[in-house]
């Protein structure tokens, strides 16, 4: 037990009243504390012991199955035995589609209603928790969020749950939304200052979405910000026809945030507006569904919002990850935020104003845009809505959740994407649609390419390319060793040369990983660690 | 949002995993034996007869203001059953009865007195009016054949390109009774149903010519490619394995079914359409 008692002690020491603000600007290497390692979202490390002359020498430090049982002495939740589920039903195995936490030595992982501590140096599992459902989608869960010893984190069922670092046991937890309204959860909280950011999901029904901050002591809502605007005067209040379609508009805030303290704001995206495939019931622009908006986080109050995708009828929630970086564009120092949204345009804002800079796909035939705006917005053509007969729509969805990375010594963005054509049906023609209102036939785009792309920043143009032969829609990791973290799709990790596209090491896996990589330094040695399903894998050096 | 998982399997899965018997708050109510950990709002798991019983009360007792679909909307209440908090947070019609006891008198929402039963299978129209919505696994396709026959014939046998491949007496006799509208149209555009079949097809499957730095060279059907090898089944039927570092070996890979890859590039949506209308006559 004194081991253990030092142990928290040390965290308080070093995470004391939440995140240093400074990760943002100098990020941590041995450590990975929230989302995406550092507020920016870049998914960049500055390590570079692991590097493009001696990366060929990567091998396998330790892998690790979770062990995910359904029961557990260590538990929490609503369920009682006996109760019915709701919308959804507890899943067996555990799939890490999000980013584990790196502190003093712990990892800490979570996937729908499961977190656990391991050993960092091993893999070795240190306790477990398992969150008894009510129900929900389980569709996945992004991670989890760290405020001096409290762990955070959500579930399938709309749950923020608090536990304590070193023991896994519930110190509380609070309903993010009502599961039998059909939401569902899956987000990374995040922690800014003594705010812990947490969004959430949900887009069978048409229900309204917000982006809520907690107390990390006690868990009492801080503020609630809507994605839809609430009252006249509000921007973009008439870009809703009425109370009922703006108040179940959807537009659901489910990527982790990121977050500029130097402007302290936070930048969040949303996803789709419901119902998601008919957009005859909310004639309209519908904000700021399909967007991303800068809060201040001490408040929820809206400073800015640009749209990606008005009026979206095709699922093209925008909730990719929003990565801030600073840089010279045309002659000038900017503060940019840069995004490959799901509809296959790459954008650059000034996230002081939310001005646009850079409009241009980052695919080759995307076809449902009219014409792009003088102020960068997209204009999109009404006939490729989904009709009866179908419409053939690309690019299908070019990516999704998986962080894309920014590298500031290439000035490159890396995606991984995917392009094809749906064909998209209205199923339903009544004059209140509900749902998803329409069906995407088949099970993806049709004649899709899969690929990793390097994109300019400064022009939206494509660098290099390396296609893959299926879809290439993954969470990637740069690196100051100049390196490029992905996978081939067909199971091989592998790292790329950040200038070239070139492949300079792979190994193959007992599956495609499921989340973002990472890395971190322990005992002065860089590791990289990916998840495949319910396998966590842990590559360094060779000595 | 993506890859929904539907809960379906999952939930039989879990019910036979927990044991049937154990009757849990059906929403459907009588009759509904559901195991302990069912998905209570999982379409599957109704009592279809409570459901039609329900909906026959409905349209009797509420329809007038609510809508044979209880959606509300123009001309009727402005509240709508399917998106109605008191509606999804119920469970057996135990919250929507005590609510019927009194109804809403301020919002002009009567009264109304039922049979417990009545008020349970009112509730379970409800609750699968929900799943209607919101089970999109389970929606229904319209008439999808909305294009001009006479034009999809014309574009098949000219713009198209189709007659370089396929005759309407050959392969492609009878595809209109083979397969449903939505069907034909998913296998014309990917040229066989979204996915490729079988890779035993040399119709449909992708061949590969590998050529060794020895200059031999190799040819059979593609049955793996990625950045790092690639495999093919040669004449023999033998698998056979190389592995790939940039250009070496050379590959060459020729699909079958780039022409129906063009053409998506190709085709207005009219013309998708009266293709499928003019294949669907082929009965």
């Amino acid at each position: 037990m004194k081991s253990l008692l030092v142990f928290s002690l040390a965290l308080v020491t070093v995470y004391g009243q939440g995140l240093d603000p400074a990760l943002l600007k100098k990020p941590a290497t041995d450590s990975w504390p929230t989302y995406n390692g550092d507020y920016s979202g870049r998914h960049y490390s500055t390590l570079d012991q692991i590097n493009r002359s001696n990366v060929a020498g990567l091998t396998l430090a330790w892998s690790s199955q979770l062990n995910a049982p359904l029961e557990g002495p260590n538990f929490g939740g609503e369920h009682k035995d006996g109760d019915p589920y709701f919308w959804g039903t507890p899943t067996a195995g555990a799939r890490v589609a999000g980013e584990p936490l790196l502190v003093n030595g712990v990892l800490y992982v979570s996937a729908p209603d499961h977190a656990w501590a391991l050993d960092a140096r091993t893999g070795k599992e240190i306790w477990h928790y398992y969150w008894k459902t009510l129900g929900g989608i389980h569709i996945g869960n992004r991670g989890m969020a760290m405020y001096a010893n409290w762990l955070f984190f959500e579930t399938p069922d709309c749950y923020l749950v608090s536990l304590d670092a070193t023991t896994g046991h519930e110190r509380w937890h609070k309903r993010i939304a009502d599961v039998k309204q059909q939401y569902f959860c899956t987000p990374a909280p995040v922690v800014i200052k003594d705010h812990v950011v947490a969004g959430m999901g949900g887009d069978s029904l048409d229900v309204q979405g917000y982006l809520q901050s907690f107390d990390p002591e006690t868990g009492d809502v801080q503020w609630k910000w809507y994605t839809t605007p609430q009252k006249p005067g509000d921007p973009g209040y008439n870009t809703w026809p009425d109370e009922y379609a703006r108040t179940h508009g959807g537009g659901m805030p489910w990527q982790p945030v990121t977050y500029d303290p130097d402007l302290n704001l936070l930048y969040v995206t949303t996803g789709g507006a419901n119902p998601t495939f008919s957009g005859k019931s909310r004639k309209g622009d519908n904000l700021y569904a399909n967007s991303i908006a800068a809060l201040n986080p001490d408040t929820g109050k809206m400073a800015w919002y640009f749209q990606f995708t008005p009026h979206d009828t095709w699922d093209w929630d925008n909730t990719q990850n929003a990565i801030l970086f600073d840089a010279e564009f045309q002659g000038r120092q900017r503060k940019m935020v840069g995004m490959a949204a799901s509809n296959g345009y790459f954008f650059v804002l000034d996230r002081t104003n939310g001005k646009s800079l850079v409009t241009e796909p980052f695919v080759d035939f995307p076809n449902w845009v009219l014409r792009k705006a003088p102020d960068g917005h997209l204009i999109p053509n009404p006939a490729k809505e989904p009709s009866i007969g179908g419409t053939l729509i690309a690019p299908g969805k070019a990516t999704n959740w998986p962080p894309s990375t920014f590298d500031p010594q290439t000035g490159l963005f890396y995606v991984g994407m995917t392009q094809g054509y749906n064909i998209l049906y209205a199923s339903d023609t009544s004059e209140r649609p509900e749902g998803y209102a329409g069906i995407g036939t088949g099970s993806g785009p049709y004649g899709s390419a899969g690929a990793i792309r390097a994109i300019d920043y400064k022009t939206g143009k494509i660098r290099w390319s390396f296609p893959l032969p299926a879809s290439g829609v993954q969470g990637l990791l740069s690196t100051a060793g100049h390196l490029l973290f992905g996978h081939d799709t067909a199971r091989d990790f592998m790292a790329l040369d950040v200038d070239t596209g070139k492949p300079l090491w792979h190994a193959q896996l007992a599956s495609n990983p499921t989340n973002g990589p990472q890395t971190f330094l322990l005992d002065g040695k860089q590791y990289i660690l990916t998840a495949a399903g319910d396998t966590l894998y842990a590559f360094t050096l060779r000595k | 949002m993506i890859l929904k998982s539907p809960a379906f399997a999952i939930g039989v899965a879990l019910a036979l995993m927990t044991g049937a018997g154990l009757a849990a708050q059906g929403r459907g109510g009588r009759g509904a034996n559901l195991a302990k950990g069912t998905d209570i709002t999982s379409s599957r798991n109704f009592d279809m007869a409570a459901v039609d019983r329900g909906k026959a009360k409905f349209a009797m007792l509420c329809a007038s203001c609510h809508g044979e679909d209880g959606r509300g909307g123009p001309g009727k209440t402005e509240v709508d059953l399917v998106r109605s908090v008191l509606v999804l947070d119920d469970v057996g019609g135990k919250d929507l009865g005590k609510f019927l006891k009194t109804g809403r008198p301020a919002r002009k929402m009567p009264a109304f007195t039922l049979a417990s039963e009545e008020v349970s299978d009112i509730a379970a129209f409800l609750h699968h009016n929900v799943t209607v919505a919101s089970e999109r696994g389970a929606y229904k396709y319209l008439d999808v054949l909305v294009g001009d026959p006479k034009a999809g014939e014309a574009y098949f046998n000219g713009a198209g390109g189709c007659t370089k491949c396929h005759s309407v007496t050959g392969d492609l006799k009878g595809i209109g009774a083979k397969y449903d509208p939505p069907n034909i149209q998913l296998h014309m555009v990917t040229g066989g149903g979204g996915g490729r079949g079988s890779a035993n097809n040399p119709a449909t499957a992708k061949m590969a010519t590998i050529t060794l730095p020895d200059g031999k060279v190799v040819t059979g059907i593609l049955t793996r490619i990625t950045p790092f090898s690639i495999t093919v089944r040669d004449a023999s039927g033998a698998p056979q394995t190389f592995e790939r570092d940039g250009d070496n070996p050379k590959v060459v890979v020729t699909d079958p079914l780039q022409a129906h890859l063009d053409l998506m590039r190709k085709y207005t949506d009219e013309e998708m359409h009266n293709l499928t209308a003019y294949l669907a006559t082929l009965k």
